[in-house]
């Protein structure tokens, strides 16, 4: 999808100059259009064939899983989501921000302007360290700080240390999740593991 | 909570299996139902504080959560092709609706539950 950008935009450039009128009309809907978030500007997108559909090739993680060894990559926006400031200067808190819709928020609003610290689970540091690296490479500030908040005390310490580091907290997402498929298996500790 | 200053906001994450909970994640389905009445009550009591507090619901999303255990091996290859976009969903897909719950664009909405589901299921 993101190869398709720089081509829609510029055929959007080129019919916009073929008139005085339509690159008048056109150039604020490219500023728009630029600022739009999520991938493809303003050219329409089928979105039953936008990505991948099953089948999918077989695959099986221990769990919590890394998106890096998913098959094909998830997309989190790394190379599709464009930025124009609405969160500028804010500080966020993303919980399970390593991968999936929490790492897509985290590269969303650190592109928006926004600083941003996430939070994972110590075995999902290799996807974790690529989420940071993206929002350092945006100019904004990033703070990894891995542990379970399936335990009170490190969710205290989790906050603590996110409005030290940030120097504040507007933005709190609540993301993390566990699941797993308990046809098989209703007894306590997996359920209560999974309530926590 | 007392670090939140007037125009913050908190984006919990649902699911759709708080609307239609599955036979095989009933933990799973419970803890997104919570969630989702959660995200209504706490954006109630935080509404004099000035901060938003409101959800989005995933349905099927391609996430390392799938392949570790949230669905059996043997369905991985058909996940999301119950869906009427026929394809799970990238996370890249949400991103907008967790920044627009963020920003102050949004200022007249708490409380709420933005879906992304392939068209089925949600709020």
């Amino acid at each position: 999808m993101a190869k398709d950008e720089p081509d829609n935009a510029r055929r959007l450039l080129l019919g916009g100059m073929t008139t005085g009128l339509a690159a008048a009309a056109t150039a604020p809907a490219l500023a728009q259009g630029a600022g739009q978030p999520s991938s493809g500007g303003a050219s329409l997108q089928n979105p039953a064939t936008k990505h991948p559909k099953p089948p999918f090739p077989a695959q099986q993680q221990p769990w919590p899983g890394l998106a890096s060894r998913m098959n094909p990559r998830p997309d989190h926006g790394e190379s599709s989501y464009r930025g124009s400031g609405r969160l500028a200067g804010r500080k966020a808190l993303i919980t399970g921000g390593d991968s999936g819709m929490g790492r897509a928020a985290a590269i969303a609003y650190a592109r928006e302007g926004a600083d941003v610290a996430i939070n994972y689970l110590p075995v999902e540091e290799p996807d974790a360290r690529e989420v940071v690296q993206l929002i350092r490479a945006e100019g904004r500030k990033a703070v990894a700080i891995p542990g379970d908040i399936r335990e009170e005390a490190f969710c205290r310490q989790l906050v603590d240390r996110a409005v030290r580091e940030l120097g504040g907290l507007d933005i709190l997402v609540n993301n993390a999740a566990r699941q797993q498929d308990g046809r098989s298996s209703r007894t306590s500790p997996p359920m209560t593991s999974t309530l926590r | 909570m007392p670090h939140l200053k007037p125009g913050a906001a908190i984006i919990n994450t649902t699911s759709v299996v708080a609307y239609g909970p599955p036979e095989n994640i009933i933990d799973y389905a419970m803890t997104k139902a919570a969630i989702e009445n959660f995200t209504k009550s706490l954006a109630k009591q935080m509404a004099p504080q000035g901060v938003r507090v409101n959800g989005v619901a995933p349905g099927p999303i391609w996430t390392p959560l799938q392949p570790s255990g949230g669905q059996l091996p043997g369905k991985l290859p058909q996940f999301g092709a119950d869906t009427p976009l026929g394809r799970p969903g990238q996370p890249a897909e949400l991103a907008s609706l967790y920044v627009l719950l963020a920003s102050n664009e949004d200022s007249y909405t708490t409380g709420a539950i933005f879906g992304a589901t392939g068209g089925r299921g949600g709020p």
